[in-house]
């Protein structure tokens, strides 16, 4: 998995997203291990339009059907998870998260850093907690004690 | 790795010697310090370097199935 290559690739092509998920929690700090990134894009005809350039440069497909199916606009305007397969690793680009949680929804919640020279918009770990907590699937919750504890030591900091 | 650490046991340092090394849900407060003394771009570089490694076992482990 080429993490930095594919955030930069979808850097370049002006995508506007949010990290979410494991990668969203190792941004935040929390020593975690995760196989896939997760973002939640802004589902505007124009952002799509830059996400399906963006994916269609490292040979994206969807990664659940043996089609080898490309994502196109239709696919990723809506409010479902494309599960993609790329050249450069496992990438999950989300229409939602929540219960209908948008782009637009979660922005305040979120906060823009700096990894290897790219503007990298990620959720904040309060908010992470929270997503995960709803999600309330065995792998969200066994990752809950070790991002509350990494809020708790931020905050003795 | 730290099961024989007391959660109240200090380490070397006049920080350590006050802070625990494991919270109640037993989670290494240890790495946690480590990974926040990190940059961004620096924890994501750690991470790229578990994914390969995990790549790398899941490979082998194909192989060795052939």
């Amino acid at each position: 998995m080429r993490l930095v290559e594919l955030l930069g690739v979808l850097v370049r092509h002006e995508v506007e997203f949010v990290v979410v998920g494991g990668v969203a929690a190792v941004i935040n700090g929390a020593p975690i291990t995760t196989s896939d990134l997760d973002i939640l894009h802004r589902r505007t005809p124009e952002n799509v339009r830059r996400l399906v350039a963006a994916v269609t440069e490292i040979d994206a497909t969807f990664r659940t059907d043996s089609r080898k199916i490309r994502p196109n606009e239709s696919h990723l305007l809506g409010p479902g998870h494309a599960l993609l397969q790329t050249t450069l690793g496992v990438l999950d680009s989300l229409g939602t998260i929540e219960t209908n949680t948008t782009y637009e929804d979660v922005l305040v919640d979120t906060f823009v850093t700096e990894v290897a020279g790219l503007s990298i918009r990620a959720l904040t770990l309060e908010r992470l907690i929270k997503v995960k907590e709803q999600a309330g699937r065995p792998k969200d919750l066994r990752m809950l004690p070790e991002l509350r504890a990494t809020l708790a030591e931020r905050n003795r900091r | 790795m730290s099961d024989e650490r007391d959660a109240n046991e200090g380490g070397t340092g006049d920080d350590a010697t006050t802070l625990p090394l494991v919270n109640e849900d037993g989670v290494d407060l240890t790495l946690i310090r480590w990974s926040l003394g990190l940059t961004a771009t620096e924890r994501l570089r750690v991470l790229e370097g578990h994914m390969e490694f995990a790549e790398m076992v899941r490979t082998a482990r194909r192989d060795a199935a052939r």
